[in-house]
């Protein structure tokens, strides 16, 4: 598994994952002040309760994520500061899920790709590296692929083939679309509704991109290619209904783009990684899949309890 | 055994560990398998909430400010009674009815708060549009 960045300091990706973190918080922080005047949903949690007694917790929580994202984009303490600025980040996404009866996961990329590189520095520091941000974009870029794959999972497991019925493209671009955009995509808008061969074209080709996400592990030239295309999908979308997924499509450019082979002179050369002794990549491996196997059947013994 | 290269492993765990734990969870930040568009089944008649002014011409709630109504839009199906079985998009009907809520002012030209409902025909061809009001408002553009 190759990477345009191999070879290169990868200090612009994990820079860029903090400006692009920070600006779905500027946008999640506007929605919570709305959301806290909001009158649905009905019930009380103790985090809609919080939020919508003491708004000042927005900021606090809102200056501690910036000052862990200057830490994390500097590199100082990474790990700790992308986990504090997830962790933070977790509580304003679920707040505002809270008060609105439901999650916008148009800001749910940016904790993703965050936990990711946070997976992979760990594994890095278990193999006695300080910050080998290699193992962090491989997590980064993994997470991000699952949820595609997730994505496209649930629409087949919840209707099978049939998502890919003409009328569900068409349900969606009626329900979503901006009136009040007469351009463009109004006219394809009308043109995609009023064909259904298109929708169910358009459909499958949405169901392919997703669950061809994984091969953005592929090395850099497969990872322009599904990269690329998800990219596409996004600003499909967004041409057509305004649903921008604005972190998704920044992240996807950040780490798709092959950057280096564009601008070779521009990014500082370092030195390749040395390999870890066999015995301790085997011991961290182990561990790793402990702690997999713990979390993913502490998930689902959650699922089961509640 | 040898072991794949470091990266193959991380990656294989990060995948495996987010989809297998968004899937017990659903929708935990940032854990989710993204089914907003998955589950529900299509409808012949969606619908929107909108603004429409005096004119006729169609805006979208939040292009519009300082919004004075006679009552809070009706956010589901208890509204549009005379027209037969439509489908209802509830987060964009709350965030319509959060908007009017929150730029309340004095009030500007006419607009009248609208639910358009389409209705597709079987075989394909453009959908029929037709709106029904749930408010009459005045407001100005943003």
């Amino acid at each position: 598994m190759t990477s345009a960045w191999d070879g290169r300091s990868r200090a612009p990706l994990r820079a860029g994952l903090a400006v692009i973190t920070a600006m779905d918080l500027a946008w999640l922080v506007g929605e919570l002040r709305l959301a806290v005047i909001s009158s649905a949903p009905r019930g009380a949690s103790a985090l809609m309760l919080a939020f919508r007694g003491h708004p000042w917790l927005t900021w606090v929580a809102a200056g501690a994520i910036v000052v862990a994202l200057a830490a994390f984009a500097l590199g100082r303490a990474p790990l700790v500061s992308a986990a504090v600025a997830l962790a933070v980040f977790a509580l304003l996404a679920e707040g505002h899920a809270a008060l609105r009866g439901g999650p916008h996961h148009n800001v749910f990329a940016v904790g993703v790709v965050l936990l990711g590189w946070s997976i992979g520095l760990a594994w890095g520091r278990g193999l006695g590296g300080r910050a080998r941000e290699d193992l962090a974009e491989a997590g980064a870029l993994a997470t991000l692929a699952a949820t595609y794959v997730a994505a496209a999972c649930s629409k087949l497991a919840a209707r099978g083939l049939d998502w890919s019925d003409p009328l569900t493209l068409a349900d969606l671009l009626l329900s979503q679309h901006r009136v009040s955009n007469h351009g463009f995509g109004a006219s394809l808008v009308a043109a995609i509704v009023a064909h259904p061969g298109v929708c169910r074209a358009l459909a499958v080709a949405t169901l392919a991109i997703q669950l061809g996400a994984p091969f953005m592990l592929a090395g850099p030239r497969m990872r322009v290619v599904a990269g690329g295309a998800l990219l596409g999908f996004h600003l499909t979308i967004s041409r057509l209904v305004g649903i921008g997924y604005v972190g998704n499509m920044m992240l996807l450019a950040l780490f798709c783009i092959p950057w280096p082979w564009l601008f070779p002179r521009l990014l500082p050369a370092v030195p390749p990684t040395p390999e870890p002794e066999p015995i301790v990549a085997r011991r961290v491996a182990m561990a790793a899949m402990a702690i997999l196997v713990g979390a993913v059947g502490a998930a689902w013994f959650l699922r089961a309890s509640v | 055994v040898k072991l794949p290269p470091p990266r193959t492993l991380v990656a294989a765990v990060a995948f495996t560990g987010y989809f297998a734990i968004a899937f017990a969870v659903r929708d935990l930040y940032p854990f989710s398998t993204f089914a907003m568009y998955a589950g529900a089944p299509p409808s012949r008649a969606p619908s929107r909430v909108i603004a429409r002014d005096a004119g006729g011409g169609v805006h979208e709630v939040d292009e519009l400010v300082a919004w004075h109504c006679d009552g809070q839009p009706p956010p589901d199906q208890t509204s549009c009674l005379d027209e037969t079985s439509y489908a209802t998009t509830t987060y964009l009907d709350q965030a319509a009815s959060d908007w009017i809520a929150a730029h309340q002012g004095s009030g500007g030209a006419p607009i009248d708060v609208v639910r358009r409902i389409y209705r597709l025909a079987d075989g394909g061809g453009p959908p029929v549009a037709r709106d029904c009001v749930l408010r009459r408002c005045r407001a100005e553009p943003r």
